[in-house]
């Protein structure tokens, strides 16, 4: 089984960056692939709990983050320090979402042997 | 390439938009790949780098236009030129079956480009010994 590790950046609800890439790792665990999906800096924001996008009139990007262990992708990760940063801890975070340090998941990463990055 | 190396099994993944630095180094990889003797199977376009498709798309004369590489790409190597067709669609870049079912005016999907699903991104990284990715 190929092990695919998809490492997001940018801010859910700047642009379509985080939706696109959360599409493809739907659509890569449902080609049987072992997706881990990484969420660091302004990306976290994508994990937080009961946010709602339609006060912006946009999708709800956390929606799209909890149905991802639906389509079997196998781990969704944030950052850490990316979370401290910004004032969130483990409880504010949509559940299954694991916390990782930097390290951890740069270990979870040199074990995929695909990378994609945004 | 060195008698130690082997012929490698390739496929791309544009996220870049034309223009960008990454699009050009796509390419430029894309062409040194294949004159090394490596096999380039798939070239997948996604997110801004479904712009590449976009026939109507008209840089400045001065300005690098990306599209006759691609293209040379498939007509010279047979590579797939991919498109995810829901971020092409999202982007306006359609073919005419897209365009009928949408009712748009027109279609823009260059010659040599295939709208198609996900699918083949994953179906590339399955296939191929190296999946290189071109950002934005």
């Amino acid at each position: 089984m190929k092990q695919t590790g998809l490492l997001l950046h940018r801010p859910p609800y700047r642009d379509t960056a985080v939706r696109e890439w959360l599409d493809a790792a739907m659509v890569l665990a449902a080609f049987g692939q072992q997706v881990s999906v990484v969420l660091t800096d302004d990306a976290v924001w994508a994990v937080q709990r009961d946010q709602d996008g339609s006060v912006i009139g946009d999708k709800t990007v956390g929606k799209l983050v909890a149905a991802l262990e639906m389509y079997d992708v196998h781990a969704v990760i944030a950052d850490a320090d990316s979370l401290s940063a910004r004032g969130l801890c483990a409880g504010d975070l949509i559940v299954g979402v694991r916390v990782l340090s930097h390290r951890e998941w740069q270990d979870t990463l040199a074990n995929c042997t695909v990378l994609l990055s945004d | 390439m060195s008698q130690a190396e082997s012929p490698c099994r390739l496929a791309l993944l544009v996220t870049a938009a034309p223009g960008s630095d990454a699009a050009r180094h796509a390419l430029r990889f894309a062409d040194a790949a294949l004159a090394a003797g490596h096999r380039l199977e798939r070239v997948f376009f996604y997110r801004d780098g479904v712009g590449h498709a976009n026939v109507l798309r008209t840089p400045p004369q001065d300005e690098i236009n990306e599209l006759p590489g691609w293209q040379a790409l498939a007509r010279e190597h047979g590579v797939e030129l991919i498109v995810c067709i829901a971020a092409a669609l999202r982007r306006g870049v359609l073919d005419a079956d897209e365009a009928e079912r949408q009712e748009k005016p027109s279609q823009n999907l260059a010659e040599g480009f295939t709208l198609s699903g996900l699918g083949q991104l994953a179906e590339a990284t399955l296939l191929a010994d190296r999946v290189v990715s071109f950002g934005g």
